[in-house]
């Protein structure tokens, strides 16, 4: 199920609030465990089953690490600990990347073996990475071990998260999973988050989704640069939108139900550099490959060549972690380089500036820079990508603008409150008037907002048939 | 002891009415009829899915039942224009292909990059070719094509630049000198000149894509040349002022009317109408109860058959053979003081040989499209089987 739906809206999401708000509270995991099942099996009937059998293995898995830490026995706890790891990396390699390296080695070696094509399981990427965390940190003592299933079945398939994140390490709530509060004024904050993650979906990304599509169908050898820009612009903002508005859900839901998830966005389009933009980007990613890859690798603290090298290799799998596909690879390393660049000269340039012309020409660099990412983020043939690249730069016709001027007249207001709404503007406003508003003025502007979402939701289903026409 | 309970009750304001609306709206839904059609989208809609393991295993249930919870979203309707206003309020100025324009209606965007060049190459070859046997076995005089250009051309001014249009005129340019070279220069009817010098006038339909019974007066000016009738050897009649066409379901703009207007000859004239070779014999070029069906358009010639006789009595002793899409609807009416007999065929729908239908003794012939659906029908082919 998607949360951007009329059955999420107005079935599935109804019904589960009720259930747990009169649920007695010993029977709440359970609860939650059963509703994000249905969530699940909604979207993928068959995969709720791999799922089950990740909670199963990394329950059992973080028992034995525990076991055999009482017992002193620390080789069977890292015994047991790679083994879960592996079964992890197993099916994620899989279900994820199986069909990507055997295309590769056919194509590269003329191998004939047959080609796998399986349908990625949803949110498998973020699952896995959840129940490694787990054992992991069971691992190194840094979360105590669920003996509770069921309350552990719930952590793995929590219905807020589990599809596009954030990635919620389980000592992030463990405190939360036995007792957590249930206040009105939690359920308060959680309603206005959740609804204004949902309007960032269904206003704003879709509507940036139509104007990228459009200017996507342009074949690529006759593109205008100031269209690409555009494109770079239309883009850059769905995928903010997109993604921070699920964030946005997803942490919403979470505070309703008494959770307290981590954040995942930081406005990172205000960044100055490209360092910082990742450190705002979806941030619980970058958390966990620091955590369980690039800390582990040395990081920093092995000297230059060494962390020189564990960017690269933290960034080529943070790109391959986004989608199996060589272009997502291209994507990491791209800004492993921009990341070892500032490292290394770009950032020291920058601080000798004054601070306010630094600050100025390292956010014009970083969004400039992290568009022309998206480029690769988007086009899977990597000619294509190169060749949008080369059109923004004028590799082409600067002029016949109309076609971009025609375009940015549809979409300008939009633009202008997307470009706003991506920096801290609106949370600084929203600060300063907090006094002004009451609950009635924020009921009101829920209402609102969920009226124009429903509006949305109901067009996109707008189809008219009219074949019959002539 | 009072404020302290008000403080407390007022944070219940944003959670009740969050999830009262969740609750309404679902309660609301499950209480409203389904409708097994929509009017406006011309389509049927999602009805409940059955609830089988097999369609649960292969999803196929989950989807249905989204796509069947918001095609019967109560007032469905009224949520889709509801998002319309949304976009215009946002400046938007274009909602599925269409333009919205203050006063001109809206108007159907044709674009470039929608066009299949290749299409239109052999389109426009399979014509040439076709007028050209046409005019060695009937003369230069008695063959005539016309294509009609769209209001996106007529009302190009109306409509920003850059929104990459086809351009219709100067396709018409390019093929009127093709035929200009085989010394055939009076085969193109000019009828986007015709239609341009009236252009402010209501030539096209507000919500449809088609051109009004006006605008085909203007072509027909264009088409019979100095011989033409003036618009008072004709009388209209508005059959109906509430008519929303194809365009306004694109758009999802229902708030425009047109009227759907009929004329007739002043000179009295009887008249003999064959559907498809006895399918429906009827006396009259209109179908009028079909003006508050669903689809009111077809009171013309009651809609696209695959091939229509009509005879008029006239005592000409002219025949017209007209291969045509539903532009030529609301055309035949100008035409009955000069045929005797007027045929057309549709060639999506006819599957007989155009050139040996000519072959039945027809004096003259015409082939008369909107542009843009020539340049991109499918079936253009069968000119020359």
């Amino acid at each position: 199920m998607v949360f951007a739906g009329i059955t999420f809206l107005y079935r599935f999401l109804p019904i589960t609030l009720i259930a747990y708000f009169v649920c007695p509270k010993q029977f709440r995991n359970g609860l939650l465990f059963l509703a994000s099942l249905i969530f699940y099996a909604w979207g993928e009937p068959i995969y709720v089953l791999l799922m089950l059998f990740s909670t199963v293995s990394d329950y059992w898995h973080g028992r034995m690490i525990d076991q055999r830490k009482q017992a002193g026995d620390i080789h069977g706890a890292r015994r047991f600990l790679i083994s879960s790891i592996v079964i992890n990396l197993l099916l994620l390699g899989f279900f994820k990347y199986a069909g990507w390296i055997i295309g590769m080695l056919n194509r590269g070696f003329h191998l004939g073996i047959p080609e796998l094509s399986l349908a990625l399981p949803l949110g498998i990427s973020f699952y896995t990475f959840q129940t490694m965390s787990y054992s992991i940190d069971v691992y190194r003592g840094e979360a105590r071990v669920q003996k509770n299933i069921i309350d552990f079945g719930m952590f793995v398939t929590m219905f807020p998260q589990l599809i596009a994140g954030p990635i919620v390490r389980y000592a992030d709530i463990e405190e939360r999973m036995k007792n957590r509060p249930l206040t009105v004024c939690q359920v308060e904050q959680g309603v206005v988050r959740f609804t204004i993650g949902l309007a960032k979906k269904v206003l704003l990304a879709n509507e940036f989704g139509k104007l990228w599509d459009r200017i996507q169908t342009v074949d690529v050898s006759v593109l205008p640069a100031s269209m690409g820009w555009l494109g770079i612009l239309a883009y850059g903002l769905q995928i903010y939108y997109d993604f921070s508005g699920y964030s946005d859900m997803a942490i919403g839901l979470g505070t309703i139900f008494g959770f307290s998830f981590p954040e995942n966005f930081r406005y990172p389009y205000e960044s100055v550099s490209i360092s910082e933009f990742f450190r705002r980007w979806h941030m619980t990613l970058q958390k966990w490959f620091a955590e369980y890859v690039y800390y582990p690798l040395g990081g920093n603290r092995k000297g230059l060549k060494r962390q020189v090298l564990n960017i690269a290799v933290v960034w080529a799998l943070t790109g391959i972690w986004h989608g199996a596909s060589g272009n997502f690879l291209v994507w990491g390393l791209y800004f492993a380089a921009w990341l070892i660049l500032e490292k290394l000269w770009l950032l020291k340039i920058f601080e000798k500036l004054p601070m306010k012309i630094g600050r100025f020409l390292g956010h014009i660099y970083t969004l400039v820079f992290v568009g022309i990412g998206w480029v690769f983020f988007t086009h899977t043939d990597l000619r294509e990508a190169f060749g949008y690249i080369g059109r923004l730069f004028g590799n082409g016709n600067f002029a016949s603008g109309a076609e971009t001027i025609y375009w940015l007249r549809e979409y300008a207001v939009l633009l202008i409150i997307g470009v706003v709404g991506a920096t801290s503007l609106p949370m600084k406003l929203a600060k300063t008037t907090e006094k002004y508003r009451n609950e009635i003025i924020n009921a009101i502007f829920v209402a609102f907002l969920m009226l124009v979402c429903t509006a949305f939701l109901v067009d996109a289903s707008y189809n008219p048939f009219l074949y019959f026409r002539f | 002891m009072k404020k302290g309970y008000l403080q407390k009750i007022r944070h219940w304001i944003v959670p009740v009415v969050f999830l009262g609306m969740l609750i309404g709206g679902g309660v609301w839904q499950s209480f409203t009829p389904d409708r097994d059609y929509s009017v406006y989208e011309r389509r049927l809609l999602q009805q409940r899915p059955a609830l089988t393991v097999a369609h649960i295993l292969d999803a196929s249930y989950m989807s249905d039942y989204e796509a069947y919870l918001t095609d019967q979203f109560p007032m469905r309707d009224h949520w889709i224009t509801m998002k319309t206003y949304a976009g215009l309020l946002l400046g938007q100025r274009e909602f599925g292909g269409v333009y919205i324009t203050e006063n001109d209606g809206l108007i159907e965007l044709h674009r470039m990059s929608e066009m299949d060049d290749g299409r239109i190459e052999s389109n426009t070859g399979t014509l040439v070719s076709f007028a050209e046997e046409m005019i060695g076995r009937l003369g230069t005089d008695h063959v005539r094509v016309m294509l009609v250009p769209t209001a996106d051309c007529i009302k190009k001014n109306k409509i920003p630049d850059g929104a990459g249009l086809f351009d219709q005129s100067a396709y018409l340019q390019k093929l009127h000198e093709t035929f200009a070279q085989m010394s055939y220069g009076g085969v193109l009817v000019p009828v986007e000149a015709a239609l341009m010098t009236h252009a402010g006038e209501a030539v096209y339909y507000k919500t449809d894509h088609h051109w009004t019974m006006l605008g085909a007066y203007y072509g027909y000016t264009a088409y019979a040349g100095e011989h033409a009738k003036t618009l008072d050897d004709f009388s209209f009649r508005v059959i109906t002022d509430c008519f929303t066409g194809t365009v306004a379901a694109k758009c999802g703009m229902y708030r425009m009317k047109d009227e759907i207007v009929l004329a007739y000859p002043k000179k009295e004239q009887e008249y003999l109408v064959n559907h498809n070779e006895g399918a429906r014999i009827n006396n009259s070029l209109y179908e009028e109860d079909k003006a508050y069906g669903d689809d009111p358009y077809a009171v013309y010639l009651g809609g696209n058959d695959a091939i229509v006789t009509v005879e008029t009595g006239c005592g000409t002793g002219r025949s017209l053979l007209i291969v045509r899409d539903s532009y030529a609807n609301c055309f035949v009416p100008y035409l009955t003081q000069e045929y005797e007999k007027i045929t057309l065929i549709d060639l999506r729908y006819y599957n007989g040989s155009v050139t040996k239908l000519v072959g039945e003794g027809y004096t003259d012939i015409l082939v008369l499209y909107n542009l843009p659906n020539f340049l991109s029908d499918r079936q253009v082919y069968k000119l020359l089987r």
